[in-house]
């Protein structure tokens, strides 16, 4: 995607006859127009997934949530015209999904608390292998408030639930204890199990 | 690597699917009916509520209702009877507004209320669902501490138990640090000196306030025990002196009774009890300050010999021929108490310097250090006492401080705020304990509203600021055959320029002259309880005075009904952060 500058998306959508109205627009890529009308320039930087496919974000979006990145930018290594960084370990569909998070968070951190959090709650809205390919992604390029989210969404999984049940959802074949000790925690915490 | 993952997924997921028709039925029903129950005693803690206030406007009017902290129990019903009697009662009030929402055209707003718990149940369903099919095949241990250590305690205990590895990885001292500093851990509420048909059971009511759940904690050491008083400190909790009686063993019997000096130590997270060095002087509902001090912290007590020479006053203080009966006479006592004092005080700088050397190895250990201090109280002859004793952790021992300023009176709160250990008596003087220095000031501070005599104001400390809940008169002053009202208010203490402002009201009217206020960071929580209508009723309220400090009741009526009025008077409250 090249570049535009701020008149050239002015012009844009005065030909389109677009009405931007208190910076919603429902349309493509909405966050590139408005970013434009905001003034500030669009640079954008690219990841690469595992798959070698190319994903073009703005480098604010990245910057502000992952830490990696933000290092990577900072100490001039990358370089805007050519460069695009590789990210090994984070698959396509992953890679989109994060994209996605860093985007929306950047875009409605001023929306009230119980929208980010409704939004948050879709987002994680996966099977238990796309969870743990965010966290993974999420671990390595060291996004902050992703992990504390799905540290979160894993901790509800514990919480509250009998001993059993977790032992089943998180595949405990072989809980170590001892015939003994096993049958002495059920009779004095019965209600746990 | 990823398609056989999904495999697994799948036919997991066709097994669920085909046990979960009939799973779904079976929840629905009996979320059905758990959520039935839960409304109808929704409804009859609102009429109760609606009751107590109703009730408490004609008492202050003079009317006739039988409110407060008795110690007698007339009414000795067992449990379901008293229960529901008072709810007959209740559904002949109509509800006054408080702060949840009471249905005025109950009809409608049922049938409303199905509707959208149907439709609720059904999302819940389909979610707890999803929830269940997850199966994780691998998560890392840093990942899962993550996770774990975001546990509230009760789920904590739980994941415990589930297995080795998890147990292994909650245990670690690096695992509670990070908990402690994370603020996941939240104030549970510790309510002693239940009363329950006569005894002294013994027993410990916790309140999770998080998740509103009670645990109850059976305490052997306390079975018969009580007027004691409780400190909490980190995740201890100290319990101090206490009575308990000669002629009938567990019951509240103040005819003949033995004042306890022995000091004993509760720490809920392992449900461990030990034992520390009991007090020079039995006391009886002492008033108690504990503050956990670095190391080196100096701690004086070398300060008393002087001023104890000084002529007993009548009033709160202590005949020295009782204290030790052995002495023949006043002036032997006297030389050998000012010797005995001399001695105390070269040996206290002794002890001053030992302690120093001592804590300088300790220091490296990085070990705790606490201070307790136990001031008045009531002795064995249930005199007021002016004595206080300090409890150093580090030596392991109570050393006498300097007694109450002279006419200071009678005791009756006190809290530890920043190095300073604040006392309240009941002839409304303040004065603090200079922990360091090792000597007590009297404080002179602003006046304030006169305040109902009988209801003695208490002190509590929260974000390093002093405050006081204090009763007085909003409408009338006291006098009968007039209509008077009156209120429970919370000051705080400024404590450069030591004057009070009036910080926020406490919503309930005042009906428990033994509330019990405690602090747990920036939160203060205020626990009442009396007897209303045959029946003993607990009122739990929390504010917050980083954020305007006003005031919200917490799980209401849910402990108390099975104890004994007499849990009033004797019922003591400390607060951790767990």
């Amino acid at each position: 995607m090249t570049q535009l500058d701020r008149l050239s998306v002015y012009h844009w959508l005065n030909a389109w006859c677009i009405k931007p109205v208190g910076g919603a627009l429902v349309r493509q890529e909405p966050e590139y127009i408005l970013l434009a009308l905001m003034g500030s320039p669009l640079k954008k930087i690219m990841l690469c997934s595992s798959e070698k496919e190319i994903f073009s974000v703005e480098e604010q979006v990245m910057v502000q949530h992952s830490v990696i990145i933000n290092n990577m930018i900072e100490d001039g290594s990358y370089n805007h015209e050519e460069s695009k960084i590789p990210l090994d370990c984070v698959d396509s569909k992953t890679l989109k999904k994060v994209i996605d998070y860093c985007t929306h968070h950047t875009h409605h951190h001023n929306d009230n608390q119980e929208d980010l959090e409704a939004w948050d709650a879709q987002f994680l809205n996966v099977d238990s292998n796309g969870l743990y390919d965010l966290l993974m992604a999420a671990n390595y390029l060291e996004i902050r408030n992703l992990l504390d989210l799905i540290y979160g969404t894993i901790k509800n999984m514990i919480k509250g639930k009998k001993i059993d049940e977790i032992r089943r959802i998180f595949n405990i074949k072989d809980h170590g204890f001892t015939p003994e000790e096993e049958e002495q925690n059920r009779k004095e915490y019965p209600h746990f199990y | 690597m990823f398609s056989e993952g999904l495999g697994a997924d799948e036919s997991l997921c066709q097994d669920v699917q085909s046990l979960s028709v009939s799973k779904r039925l079976v929840r629905s029903v009996s979320q059905k009916l758990r959520k039935k129950n839960n409304r109808s005693a929704g409804e009859e803690d609102d009429d109760l509520k609606g009751v107590a206030l109703r009730c408490l406007t004609l008492y202050s009017r003079g009317g006739g209702c039988k409110v407060g902290a008795d110690t007698s129990d007339e009414f000795s019903d067992s449990n379901g009877r008293r229960r529901s009697s008072a709810s007959e009662e209740g559904r002949g009030y109509k509800p006054i507004c408080g702060p949840e929402e009471t249905a005025v055209d109950c009809f409608s707003y049922g049938v409303r209320d199905i509707f959208w718990r149907r439709h609720s149940r059904k999302n819940s369903e389909i979610e707890e669902l999803a929830a269940n099919t997850r199966m994780h095949i691998f998560l890392p241990d840093d990942v899962l501490e993550m996770c774990l250590v975001r546990l509230p305690l009760t789920s904590l205990m739980n994941a415990r138990l589930v297995c080795k590895k998890w147990r292994a990885l909650t245990t670690t001292p690096r695992f509670l640090q990070m908990r402690r500093e994370g603020s996941y851990q939240n104030p549970w509420l510790f309510l002693f000196g239940a009363v329950k048909d006569g005894f002294c059971s013994g027993e410990i009511h916790a309140l999770d306030v998080s998740m509103n759940q009670w645990h109850r904690i059976d305490a052997e050491y306390l079975r018969g025990r009580f007027l004691f008083s409780v400190a909490s400190i980190q995740d201890d909790i100290f319990i101090v002196g206490g009575c308990s009686s000669l002629t009938s063993f567990g019951r509240v019997d103040r005819s003949s009774f033995k004042t306890h000096k022995g000091v004993v130590v509760f720490s809920p997270l392992t449900k461990s009890w030990r034992k520390i060095p009991s007090m020079k002087y039995g006391r009886s509902v002492p008033i108690l300050g504990v503050s956990e001090v670095s190391s080196d912290f100096p701690t004086c007590q070398g300060h008393q010999s002087r001023q104890d020479r000084r002529p007993r006053s009548r009033i709160g203080g202590v005949s020295d021929v009782y204290e030790d009966p052995h002495k023949l006479s006043m002036r032997r006592h006297c030389r050998s108490s000012f010797n005995e004092s001399e001695a105390s005080s070269v040996t206290s700088r002794r002890t001053y310097k030992f302690l120093r050397q001592k804590s300088d190895h300790s220091s490296s250990k990085g070990s705790r250090r606490v201070l307790l201090i136990a001031v008045g109280g009531l002795g064995s002859w249930d005199e007021p006492l002016d004595s206080g004793e300090i409890y150093d952790s580090v030596s392991n021992k109570w050393t006498e401080i300097q007694r109450l300023p002279f006419d200071f009176g009678v005791a009756c709160s006190g809290i530890v705020c920043g190095k300073m250990f604040y006392v309240y008596s009941e002839t409304d003087k303040l004065a603090a304990y200079d922990v360091e220095r090792g000597f007590w000031i009297s404080i002179q501070t602003s006046p304030f509203p006169p305040r109902v005599l009988e209801y003695y104001p208490k002190l509590v400390s929260s974000d390093g600021r002093l405050f006081m809940l204090s009763v007085s008169w909003c409408e009338g002053d006291g006098q009968i055959g007039r209509r008077n009202k009156a209120v429970r208010k919370l000051w705080e203490l400024d404590l450069m320029y030591l004057t009070w402002t009036e910080v926020s009201v406490h919503p309930d009217a005042p009906m428990d002259w033994n509330a019990v206020f405690v602090a747990d960071k920036s939160l203060i929580f205020g626990i009442e309880m009396f007897k209303i209508f045959g029946q003993v009723l607990d009122f739990f309220t929390v504010c917050d005075v980083s954020d305007m400090a006003r005031w919200h009741h917490i799980s209401r009526n849910h402990v108390t009904h099975e104890l004994d009025a007499s849990s009033c008077l004797t019922k003591t409250v400390a607060v951790l952060h767990l």
